[in-house]
């Protein structure tokens, strides 16, 4: 049983549909990855999955709980964790005070999750005190996905990770990734680096238009020449 | 926030404050302070319901009209009919009913806010209306506030039970009227009170996240739904407190009292940065300080031009105010 499935989703803004019907399943353990050019509806589905936009049809499970439009309280309290594309940190506040949100929502023991997070991300530890505005694009990366990671989610959502940065900064972002799946931590990754994101993937789906075009495992969608023509730029 | 961004605003102030201390009145500055102080605990309420709700609450000057009135019928008809009327205390003009009048005052204009939240704007913001219309209706809670004050109270002015008391002098003929001690110090107590609410309580915490990123709230998994009953819990609190305070120092009170106090309370704002709750505690006290100052030279009448010349010149230099950040 997959531990997200993702069921003939219909959703858009207002009277504007922007999702026809899509699928997707999410194994555990995998780190799946979601591709398409701009506009296909990418972060619309992880909107809707996370509920803050509507489905007007169709059916989300996760492990054996039907979370259809449940409230992102809900969704978080599911122990499904979000990391928007853009503004994924609380600028104003310190970073001490990111990583403890999570900690307050959810009632868990903070200093001994802050601990283990700080191993895993040690750059952290000597800015602490520092608001989490003062931070680089790449920096504040990390801060977003230890703030996801703290509550020990039994899934990872993220939005477009490498969007902003630099080359290196995104490749040191797609170790992490890789390193945080390795880990145990199931992933669902909506990405526009795809070369990338696929090379890492277990599985992938690529959407256009907002429904679902082709599914496959990560390394078979990279040497597919439709994904090649229609959403890699006419070449792998 | 950059020191040297505030730098010119800060000499300017401090030359103007200087000059008062050696040509004018002294006395004035002291009678502004406490002016800012009041002032501050409604341009605290008004920041934190624009950084959380975004958009600018024109019936906090009348829940502070509002919350004076219900100290003043909590004074004179609940405590003086079980016999409850106290003497002075020490060197003020009031006693201990005024004093505990006060928490009563904040906890049932709270609840008044709260109500009037679930049953205007809660349904507003679930019909995703914009910011200015929410705006607007505020306006018209605050016409009514004034009705229901102008019918349960009448439109002559109520005063407080007082004694008359002594000033305090000081050097430089400084006279301080002791009440203006003990308010002063409330003032200051429950803004600290407050700081230490947002610094660190844990919804508190969650107000400041929302505040700083609304969206990022929801999917971080917090209940904005509280955190905006909390927003007008501390924000109808403040001003409870502050329109009863404001009554007593000026020894009476006027449906009219809220309304009028609402342009410098937004100007306190706008002056420390929209938002910003350190900015309006900073701003009232220039507002206030500055408007009292005015009075050596001006017409009191022109007290509120004075704020608002404060405020316009501030958003000339820095739109952000002292406090906001670069956007």
């Amino acid at each position: 049983m997959a531990l997200l499935d993702v069921q003939n989703i219909i959703a858009g803004y207002g009277e504007t549909e922007i999702l026809h019907s899509v699928s997707i399943q999410v194994n555990e353990g995998n780190l799946v990855a979601i591709i398409g050019p701009n506009g296909s509806g990418k972060s619309t589905l992880l909107k809707v999955i996370v509920g803050l936009l509507e489905a007007k049809n169709g059916n989300i499970k996760f492990m054996s709980d039907n979370i259809t439009n449940s409230s992102p309280q809900k969704i978080v309290e599911f122990g499904i964790s979000y990391v928007p594309q853009a503004d994924n940190v609380f600028t104003n506040m310190t970073i001490r005070e990111n990583l403890e949100i999570p900690s307050l929502v959810l009632k868990f023991n903070f200093k001994k999750r802050l601990e283990e997070i700080l191993d895993l991300f040690p750059i952290l530890d000597t800015k602490m005190n520092s608001k989490a505005g003062t931070l680089s694009g790449g920096q504040r990366q990390t801060l977003a996905f230890a703030k996801a990671l703290i509550s020990k989610p039994s899934l990872m959502i993220l939005d477009e990770p490498s969007a902003g940065l630099s080359p290196i900064m995104a490749d040191s972002t797609f170790e992490t990734i890789e390193s945080i799946n390795k880990s145990g931590v199931t992933i669902l990754i909506v990405e526009q680096n795809a070369k990338k994101i696929l090379s890492i993937a277990d599985r992938g789906y690529v959407l256009a238009t907002g429904e679902n075009k082709i599914d496959d495992t990560g390394l078979n969608l990279l040497t597919n020449p439709d994904v090649g023509m229609l959403y890699l730029g006419g070449s792998n | 926030m950059s020191i040297k961004n505030i730098d010119y605003f800060w000499i300017i102030f401090i030359v103007v404050l200087s000059g008062l201390i050696i040509f004018g009145q002294p006395s004035l500055l002291i009678n502004g302070l406490l002016l800012g102080f009041i002032y501050s605990l409604g341009a605290i309420g008004l920041t934190l319901v624009f950084g959380i709700l975004r958009f600018g609450n024109f019936s906090q000057g009348d829940l502070m009209t509002l919350g004076g009135y219900i100290s003043l019928s909590i004074v004179t008809v609940i405590f003086a009919g079980i016999g409850f009327t106290g003497s002075a205390l020490g060197p003020f003009t009031f006693g201990l009913p005024i004093i505990l009048a006060i928490p009563l005052t904040m906890i049932l204009t709270s609840i008044i806010v709260v109500a009037l939240d679930q049953l205007i704007y809660k349904r507003l913001r679930t019909r995703q209306a914009s910011t200015m219309l929410i705006s607007i209706a505020s306006l018209g809670v605050a016409i009514m506030i004034r009705g229901l004050v102008q019918f349960l109270w009448g439109n002559e002015p109520e005063y407080f039970p007082r004694e008359s008391k002594q000033f305090y002098m000081l050097p430089l003929d400084i006279r301080i009227p002791p009440d203006n001690i003990i308010l002063g110090l409330m003032a200051v107590l429950m803004t600290l009170g407050v700081y230490l609410f947002l610094k660190y309580n844990k919804y508190g915490k969650f107000m400041r996240a929302t505040a700083n990123n609304p969206n990022l709230s929801l999917s971080t998994g917090i209940n904005t739904s509280i955190v905006i009953i909390w927003t007008w819990i501390i924000s109808g609190s403040l001003a409870a407190a502050g329109g009863t305070m404001l009554a007593v120092s000026q020894a009476q009170i006027l449906p009219m009292t809220g309304w009028k106090i609402l342009l410098p309370i937004f100007a306190s704002v706008i002056l420390g940065g929209i938002g910003k709750p350190i900015g309006a505690l900073v701003g009232a006290i220039i507002i206030g300080i500055s408007m009292e100052a005015s009075t050596a030279w001006l017409n009191p009448t022109y007290k509120p031009a004075v704020a608002f010349t404060i405020m316009i010149a501030m958003l000339l230099v820095k739109p952000n105010g002292l406090f906001g950040e670069k956007d």
